[in-house]
């Protein structure tokens, strides 16, 4: 598998892996401290808000860490790009197999052509020309879908990397010492003062990391979206490619008079 | 002759023909197993796998097509070349049966002659 894109896999998960493990310790710190010291009024502020925060983190790196596992599509289409490349190449020798250079095809330099008047002669002649196009068309097909597939690859990488920055982010602002601080021992006269100040913190930084991270993969998924359609519809692919108003007949049927009988 | 295309670039015509067919053959076993990826990855298949599946077959269907298409295209020539190679061989030994008793070898004695049934019967020289 591609080593690089192995790389990137490898720094996304263990991105989310710190967050998701930063959440869940929280929870489950709280939910320790609370079972040992037992209720002290207090409590739920000082801590819920935390606890809350952490679930938070933990839904999100989970969501996150299925789409990277989802992410196998990413080295598959690099194999189909080598693969397109493969199928151009052939329709390239179809093409030159049926270019006029130096050909009994060309139908404006042989004299074969004005001996042959028939009907069906003048309907071969013009099928020439139609499967000049149609193989033209496929030839372009086949490299605007090699270049679609390296430019999702692409994308789709990007979004790893995207998606990383973002858990690496958070990772940063989180307060790493936050929970070897929770055993500084039961509120005092309601006032947990350890947690109070914690608390601050997290009105000052979890409402807006949350949505930050939030906004951050779904702008990285948006990202991602608009730019594989863009791969897939890019200007001029449209004709080439034509996703919504793909013809279910065969070239022969789409391109060309049916062969006239002989 | 009673060809209505000469022969030589008519086999040209087949021979190009079926080499771009042949082509197409190896480009549609190339195409074949990305065809066949029928995998569903899960949340990426939401978002843009389907679109570049129906890509594929519409590529797909245009290489398959197109091998179908040359193949077709170089088979009814070569029927057609065929049956014209009948036709003027079939002449040519009609032309031989009314021929005129002569010396062994005096096969040009035909043309030009009421014998010559490409003219109908006409005398003269063409």
């Amino acid at each position: 598998m591609d080593d690089a894109y192995l790389k990137v896999r490898g720094d996304c998960f263990a991105a989310i892996k710190i967050a998701h493990d930063w959440g869940a310790a929280v929870g489950h710190r709280w939910d320790n401290y609370a079972l040992v010291h037992g209720y002290h009024p207090g409590f739920e502020d000082c801590g819920s808000l935390w606890k809350g925060f952490g679930g938070d983190l933990v839904r999100m790196a989970t969501l996150s860490r299925g789409r990277v596992e989802d992410s196998s599509w990413i080295p598959v289409l690099r194999t189909r790009e080598r693969q397109w490349h493969g199928v151009q190449g052939h329709v390239h020798a179809a093409q030159e197999a049926i270019a006029t250079r130096g050909s009994g095809l060309d139908t404006n330099k042989l004299w074969a052509v004005e001996t042959w008047r028939e009907p069906a002669a003048e309907k071969y002649r013009a099928t020439i020309p139609r499967q000049r196009a149609a193989i033209e068309l496929t030839w372009r097909s086949t490299r605007t879908m090699a270049d679609a597939s390296k430019g999702l690859a692409e994308v789709g990488t990007q979004y790893l990397r995207d998606v990383t920055s973002a858990f690496k982010e958070v990772n940063r602002l989180l307060p790493s010492s936050f929970y070897d601080q929770i055993d500084y021992g039961p509120p005092k006269n309601g006032i947990c003062s350890v947690y109070h100040a914690r608390e601050m913190e997290y009105r000052r930084l979890g409402p807006p990391l949350y949505g930050w991270v939030t906004g951050a993969l779904n702008e990285a998924t948006t990202r991602m979206v608009q730019s594989a359609a863009q791969w897939l519809q890019q200007s001029g692919a449209s004709d080439v490619v034509p996703l919504d108003v793909v013809p279910r007949t065969s070239v022969a049927g789409a391109v060309a008079d049916p062969w006239p009988t002989m | 002759m009673s060809l209505e295309m000469d022969p030589y670039h008519m086999r040209i015509d087949i021979k190009q023909w079926a080499a771009a067919a042949s082509s197409m053959g190896s480009a549609r076993s190339e195409i074949d197993p990305i065809l066949d990826w029928a995998p569903k990855f899960g949340w990426f298949d939401d978002v843009i796998g389907k679109p570049y599946r129906q890509a594929t077959e519409a590529v797909g269907e245009f290489v398959h097509g197109g091998q179908t298409t040359f193949t077709a295209i170089s088979g009814a020539l070569n029927a057609a070349l065929e049956e014209n190679l009948r036709r003027d061989e079939q002449s040519a030994k009609k032309i031989a049966s009314v021929r005129p008793a002569g010396p062994a070898g005096a096969t040009g004695a035909v043309h030009g002659t009421k014998y010559d049934t490409r003219l109908g019967g006409q005398e003269g020289p063409r």
